[in-house]
């Protein structure tokens, strides 16, 4: 599979799975000129920001040990981005990861939120 | 909510105050502390995470923001780690601000939650008696040290949940007391002895005297002549510690993280002896992070320095005011402390390079410009302070195989003690209590010596080369041997026995 089309595929898993756990989704990829964030929602008032990874099975590695420090950094900056624009900015927020891992197939084999998955 | 938590670091010999300040904000989750922390500091940040969520906490994902106050105050080391954690868990509701009030928390965290040991316990314990301040917790593994200070309340303990359920009065910790009886006897605690030495009777006797009026010593001597194993017992016959000595004593083994639970406290005097490559740093302290160095780990002991020209020059050099004031000051552009620094010096030296030259036996192979060369790395405003020079010749069959062994220490201390009361007398209400530090001007007023004495005295100057300086020493060191003796003016004996101890301003071999 195509890895955008990959990458796209576990956004809309992604999502579908934080529903499911009670988030409730406000903007899918909010972008900026500084960056981009996959998923942005509320849990129980909380601001989350998700960064969504998809891997499928051949590559080496887990989904979200991709995520290094200059992402890091970026998503702080968009995130702070976001909080400015709707002037959110001592809002309690976090940062979540969702790992998703496709099998040879394309079809999904695991997805995990890692919550709280940045900090500085 | 902003929570203030009460700690304290040690600034030198002294505790200063610190308030850990947690603030809590929503934002994104970031952790910074400020407050001039150094690297062990700003890592706390991983350790109290770690240990919050270790000790079944939640970590809230906020905007933390940790002030050290005083703010212009250089912070070291990671004893407020535990203060941090309760600042956290104030601030984020587990616990309540007034029950931490009145309490101060000092302990270094480990991942688990555990409390690990600090350093400078004592000085901190000290401080807070009198600050007026309680209640101080404390790892256990400190917490006896601490409670040497029977005037706060010492509560040790092992982690941090048990720290939190005594915050909260969930759980009692029992508040620890030293019982000083405990303590052994600190005669008891030499596995030592002047009797393990075999001969030597001169050099015995000249450490009684230097140990009876508090001179510095010099060993000169062979290899293998026995100045080491005399050195080291040199403290078995000093006179016991005050308990004030000892608590100077311990405050700066604890600054220096000497001590440990079993011994938290330094009952007998210590004995130092640094190796001759020590900098001059670490013989007198200092350094970036800055630490006593040896001379005040001794004292209120003895500073042994074993084949004395081989120490550096500037290392050597550095004793000069700190044998004079028994304090020492070290200024550097960040800082300025005075640490004591009173200890008794006692040198050991061979002769010559090759160490055989007052050997009757061995032959010395040295040229006469490199024993010259030898001796004069001991520099003359050092030698000044150096009282008594004893030479310590090499053991002979006959004394080496002799069965009989020599007075104990125990017989010896007593005399020297004795010595040591009458000199207390003397000197009530002057700024000293032995004879070494009597100086040129008092020397004519207590040393009175009767009319052979002096004659005595005259006739070693004209004869022996004595010096003026060697003057005063004799007179010095003979009201030492006078109140070992119990007299009251030093005679003629004791004069000639003065003279024996002042070796190399007699010129006599070198």
């Amino acid at each position: 599979m195509e890895s955008k089309k990959l990458g796209d595929l576990g956004e809309k898993l992604a999502a579908r799975s934080l529903a499911l756990k009670g988030y409730s989704i406000i903007a899918r990829n909010f972008r900026c000129k500084l960056g981009e964030i996959d998923i942005i929602a509320l849990d129980k008032g909380t601001l989350v920001f998700v960064e969504v990874r998809s891997r499928s099975d051949e590559e080496y590695g887990l989904p979200y040990e991709t995520i290094n420090h200059i992402k890091k950094r970026r998503l702080r900056k968009v995130a702070t981005a976001f909080q400015m624009k709707y002037g959110l900015l001592d809002h309690d927020s976090r940062f979540d990861c969702v790992s998703v891992i496709f099998d040879d197939g394309g079809n999904l084999k695991d997805i995990e939120i890692i919550k709280d998955a940045i900090w500085s | 909510m902003l929570a203030k938590i009460e700690s304290r670091t040690v600034l030198g010999i002294e505790a200063k105050k610190v308030e850990v300040e947690v603030d809590m904000s929503g934002g994104l989750p970031c952790f910074t502390i400020v407050g001039l922390p150094d690297a062990a500091v700003k890592e706390s940040r991983d350790r109290v995470i770690s240990a919050i969520k270790n000790c079944g906490f939640k970590f809230p994902p906020k905007k933390i923001t940790i002030n050290l106050a005083p703010a212009d105050l250089r912070k070291e080391g990671a004893s407020f780690d535990l203060a941090i954690a309760i600042g956290i868990l104030v601030s984020n509701g587990d616990l309540e601000q007034k029950d931490v009030e009145g309490k101060v928390f000092c302990g270094e965290l480990s991942l688990n939650g555990g409390l690990r040991p600090i350093n400078g316990a004592l000085p901190i314990a000290i401080g807070l008696s009198k600050d007026g301040t309680d209640n101080f917790i404390l790892p256990q593994e400190n917490a006896p040290e601490a409670a040497i200070v029977k005037e706060i309340s010492v509560f040790p303990a092992k982690d941090l949940n048990e720290v939190v359920n005594f915050i909260k009065g969930a759980a009692k910790i029992a508040r620890l007391k030293v019982d000083f009886c405990d303590i052994p006897k600190p005669s008891a605690l030499f596995d030592i002895d002047f009797s393990d030495v075999k001969g030597q009777w001169h050099v015995k006797r000249g450490l009684e005297v230097a140990a009876a009026g508090g001179h510095n010593v010099l060993m000169i001597g062979p290899p293998g002549s026995g100045k080491t194993m005399l050195a080291q017992r040199l403290v078995t016959i000093l006179p016991e510690l005050s308990f004030e000595e000892m608590l100077e004593t311990t405050k700066i083994h604890s600054v220096s993280g000497l001590l440990d639970s079993r011994n938290f406290l330094v009952s007998r005097q210590p004995f130092r002896m640094p190796h001759h490559t020590v900098s001059y740093a670490g013989l007198v302290g200092g350094g970036k992070v800055l630490r006593p160095g040896e001379i005040s780990l001794a004292h209120n002991g003895v500073l042994f320095l074993d084949e004395l020209p081989e120490f550096h020059r500037d290392a050597l050099e550095a004793l000069r005011q700190p044998l004079e004031g028994g304090v020492i000051t070290v200024s550097r552009a960040a800082y300025n402390f005075t640490y004591p620094a009173k200890f008794m010096l006692v040198a050991a030296m061979n002769p010559c390079p090759c160490g055989y030259f007052t050997d009757p036996k061995k032959e010395c192979h040295c040229a006469p410009q490199a024993i010259q060369r030898y001796l004069s790395k001991i520099s003359g405003p050092l030698l000044d302070r150096i009282d008594i020079h004893l030479e310590v010749p090499s053991l002979h069959y006959k004394e080496l195989s002799n069965k009989s062994r020599g007075e104990s220490s125990f017989d010896i201390k007593e005399r020297v003690n004795r010595a040591r009361e009458i000199q207390k007398e003397r000197f009530k209400g002057l700024n000293m209590f032995c004879n070494s530090h009597l100086s040129s001007k008092n020397i004519e007023r207590y040393c009175c010596i009767d009319k052979e004495g002096s004659e005595l005295l005259k006739l070693a100057i004209l004869e022996l080369g004595l010096s003026a300086r060697g003057y005063d020493k004799v007179l010095k060191i003979g009201r030492t041997i006078a109140d070992l003796a119990g007299a009251q003016t030093i005679s003629a004996e004791h004069i000639s026995e003065a003279i024996n101890y002042r070796s190399l301003d007699r010129n006599l071999g070198f």
